[in-house]
């Protein structure tokens, strides 16, 4: 028997209009996020997203290995997204698949505007990223939490990155789907979007199903009414660090 | 990326303010008996010399008035002729000015600075490194310097081993004609790479860089050569400046209240090298509580007290 129940609900909204959860189609699932969590990397943060629980690590900038990666104008990032095998419901095979590849580049994407790597050619950034349990959304997550690793490592960054994914269920726009949201198949599309919140540029949209131009508008701006408050958090979250370590200072 | 700038300053005002770290590095002189100018060295300019996050000790972080902690892309203001983009900062399209780290956000003069909390060390020319030896070949060694690149270390650039002496002439082939002597005779340098080993520790000085090539090093130069003995600890490069201390304040009187000598150098590395084991161990967790509370006022007096008590249960 599976750890998490899975399976497709019957319906997907309650009877009051709101979500199997609790929630309105435009309230974010609860999050904590926390810096710091690794002791050797050099910089690290952890995410908790609804039941998502995932970790960051980043460390560099470095040497490139294997070498013939190296690009001398440039540093390059260099991004692995894995999924542990106790992750999801069905045991997950370790092997690297295609979807923790895409994922992996994906996010890579998502954080490259915001670095400065002309600043180390030659080198490379690496981010880690263990998801140790997946429950929609993950990609998005990653970001979110990879970006507070970029921030604790002290490497200069224009911004932030924040990530949300945004969807609908019945043809109607939600924000934050869950796992279960997300498998919803009636009228369905899921919309993962990253976010530089300060200048608003979007450095990730990727989008899964058919959305009408209307629809696919109501759809980023609900995402970014989301990013936004990530964004708040995420500040909060490297300033209580800090200043948390100033007080024990004293 | 944004330059540092000091209170009206101009880039050209740069190259000053890095001779001010070097001299900081410079007054921690090591052999005090085979350098005694070298403490001299180190004072004149620092005196001169512009106020800077690591010289200040109580005065700099009360003078910016702020201890408001930000964040990278957070908005410090808008760009204007009073207020300009200085280190850690930089103005976007809009015209507004950026953090670009977590940091402490500090303003000097007309520029907004941010003095991040973490951070990789990357090379300056000048700058004194501890760095361990991960390669060699034939003419040269390769160290690492905790930056994101290996350095290099040239074998005619690595003087004779001997710290801070350099003899022209002597050494070498004895005999032979003229002619013979000049082409093998390089001024007493070794032209070979067998005096250092991999694993081998050593202070060096940069002599050049430019973010597109490795780093060179040399170790020909007062406090420069091999390390023996003693302990290596790490610490954050953007901490360097407080274990220093005003005009290296801090460096001195640690180095006064312990018998031991304490080298710092500006990659993050620090050489511990004392008489007694348990004042070696005392002044590591000396240098922590330095690291851990690099942020707070006081701290020289602080961390005098704290040496002070721990030092009689030493000796007991």
């Amino acid at each position: 028997m599976p750890l998490l129940p899975e399976g497709h609900p019957e319906k997907i909204f309650r009877e009051d209009g709101l979500r199997l959860d609790g929630r309105k189609p435009d309230d974010l699932r609860d999050i904590r996020l926390e810096i710091g969590v690794l002791k050797n990397a050099d910089g690290s943060a952890m995410i908790c997203h609804g039941k998502n629980r995932i970790i960051a690590g980043a460390y560099g900038p470095r040497e490139v290995h294997p070498r013939h990666l190296a690009q001398s104008d440039t540093g390059i990032l260099q991004v692995q997204y894995r999924m542990s095998t106790f992750s999801v419901g069905e045991r997950k095979t370790p092997v690297p698949g295609r979807r923790e590849k895409e994922i992996s580049m994906v996010v890579q994407h998502a954080l490259e505007p915001v670095l400065f790597l002309e600043q180390y050619p030659n080198s490379t950034i690496d981010i880690f990223i263990q998801v140790m349990t997946a429950d929609g959304g993950t990609r998005c997550a990653s970001i979110t939490a990879a970006a507070l690793a970029l921030a604790d490592m002290g490497i200069p960054m224009r911004d932030l990155v924040t990530g949300v994914a945004v969807g609908k269920i019945n043809n109607k726009p939600i924000l934050d789907l869950a796992d279960y949201e997300d498998k919803w198949e009636e009228g369905a599309a899921d919309m993962p979007v990253a976010v530089m919140m300060n200048e608003k540029k979007i450095t990730l949209l990727q989008l899964d199903g058919q959305v009408s131009i209307d629809e696919y508008e109501q759809m980023l701006n609900l995402a970014l009414k989301g990013a936004e408050r990530i964004y708040e958090l995420q500040k909060e979250a490297l300033k209580k660090k800090y200043t948390s370590e100033l007080v024990g200072g004293r | 990326m944004s330059e540092f700038h000091e209170e009206g300053g101009s880039k050209n005002e740069i190259p000053e303010d890095e001779h001010y770290e070097e001299d900081l590095a410079d007054s921690n002189t090591f052999d005090e008996e085979e350098h005694p100018d070298s403490e001299d060295h180190g004072k004149a300019p620092i005196e001169e010399g512009p106020e800077k996050f690591g010289g200040e000790e109580e005065g700099g972080l009360e003078e910016s008035g702020t201890r408001e902690v930000v964040t990278p892309g957070q908005v410090l203001g808008a760009k204007s002729k009073d207020l300009l983009p200085g280190f850690g900062t930089v103005a976007d399209p809009k015209g507004n000015i950026i953090s670009l780290y977590v940091g402490f956000l500090q303003k000097h003069g007309k520029y907004v600075n941010v003095i991040p909390f973490k951070g990789r060390y990357t090379p300056r020319v000048g700058d004194k490194v501890i760095g361990k030896i991960v390669d060699k070949n034939v003419v040269l060694w390769k160290l690492d310097i905790n930056a994101p690149c290996v350095a290099i270390l040239r074998a005619g650039d690595a003087g004779e081993g001997d710290r801070g002496r350099r003899e022209y002439g002597g050494g070498g082939s004895k005999g032979g004609s003229p002619q013979v002597r000049r082409r093998f005779d390089r001024g007493g340098k070794k032209e070979d790479t067998s005096q250092y080993n991999v694993g081998d520790t050593i202070i060096a000085k940069v002599l050049k860089y430019d973010r597109t090539t490795e780093p060179s090093l040399t170790t020909v130069g007062p406090d420069l050569g091999p390390i023996r003995g003693g302990f290596i600890m790490d610490i954050a490069v953007p901490k360097i400046p407080r274990l220093i201390g005003k005009a290296g304040s801090m460096i001195k009187l640690l180095n006064t209240l312990t018998s031991c000598k304490l080298f710092v150098a500006q990659n993050g590395v620090v050489w511990i090298k004392g008489r007694k084991i348990d004042e070696e161990r005392l002044l590591i967790r000396a240098i922590k509580k330095i690291e851990n509370e690099a942020h707070t006022v006081g701290l020289t007096d602080r961390v005098k007290e704290f040496v002070e008590s721990e030092m009689k249960k030493v000796k007991v």
